[in-house]
């Protein structure tokens, strides 16, 4: 009888497998200056305050990421 | 030494003068509410420390004003005087695909700014002080290394 060898699977670093290369925020409106993302990044609420834009997004999720967005074309120095 | 690798974010459309920025997922606690609330925050080498701005504490459960105020402020390029207040917080870094948390900070005194336009940022003190932070800005990429602290038992043996 034929002996079966299993093929060992590719290993795959985890945080790689599940990351994409990069992340692209780009709110509906460009004056919107806080964002509310899910965790696949993907906007669910935006605004000009971070506590509305988190008073939006609670409605939607429990789990979400506030984050400030940069002015297009502006060039910041923190 | 486990290492998180956490890609650059891009805002707005793409073209020449795009700026990939390192953001990371942050989940900020203030401990005194119980209240947290997950961040995009922007780790920056040349803060000195760690600043939030005013939206943070509101949605924490606290007015601005009722932290500790920092006579000293806050001072940024163009060397204009910011006043903040010290607010007790505790910093928890998720994992980048934002499932858990990876590494907790201590509860610390952070600055935090009255203006909302401002973005989250993690300085050195409190931060980037517990991790070996490589930008691999070829790559767009952010690599947090961080060594997890010993139990007490080995410390004693030792």
């Amino acid at each position: 009888m034929r002996s079966f060898k299993p093929r060992r699977a590719p290993h795959k670093t985890p945080d790689r497998k599940a990351m994409p290369a990069t992340i692209q925020i780009k709110p509906k409106n460009p004056n919107s200056r806080w964002v509310a993302l899910d965790i696949n990044n993907k906007i669910i609420s935006e605004g000009n305050k971070p506590e509305t834009v988190e008073a939006k997004a609670k409605k939607i999720t429990d789990v979400f990421f506030l984050m400030f967005v940069p002015k297009e074309g502006v060039r910041y120095f923190f | 030494m486990p290492h998180f690798i956490y890609p650059f974010t891009h805002v707005g459309n793409l073209g020449k003068d795009s700026i990939y920025r390192p953001y990371v997922p942050v989940m900020v606690m203030c401990p005194n509410t119980g209240l947290a609330q997950g961040f995009m925050a922007l780790v920056d080498t040349g803060a000195d420390a760690c600043l939030m701005p005013g939206g943070v504490t509101r949605i924490l459960g606290n007015a601005i004003n009722t932290g500790k105020s920092n006579p000293n402020g806050a001072t940024g390029v163009g060397a204009t005087k910011m006043p903040t207040w010290k607010h007790e917080l505790i910093i928890t870094l998720m994992s980048p695909d934002k499932r858990g948390p990876i590494w907790i900070g201590k509860t610390l005194e952070i600055d935090c700014a009255e203006q909302t336009n401002l973005s989250v940022l993690l300085g050195t003190i409190g931060f980037l002080e517990n991790f070996k932070a490589t930008f691999d800005y070829a790559n767009k990429r952010l690599i947090l290394e961080f060594e997890h602290p010993k139990p007490a038992k080995e410390e004693e043996k030792k």
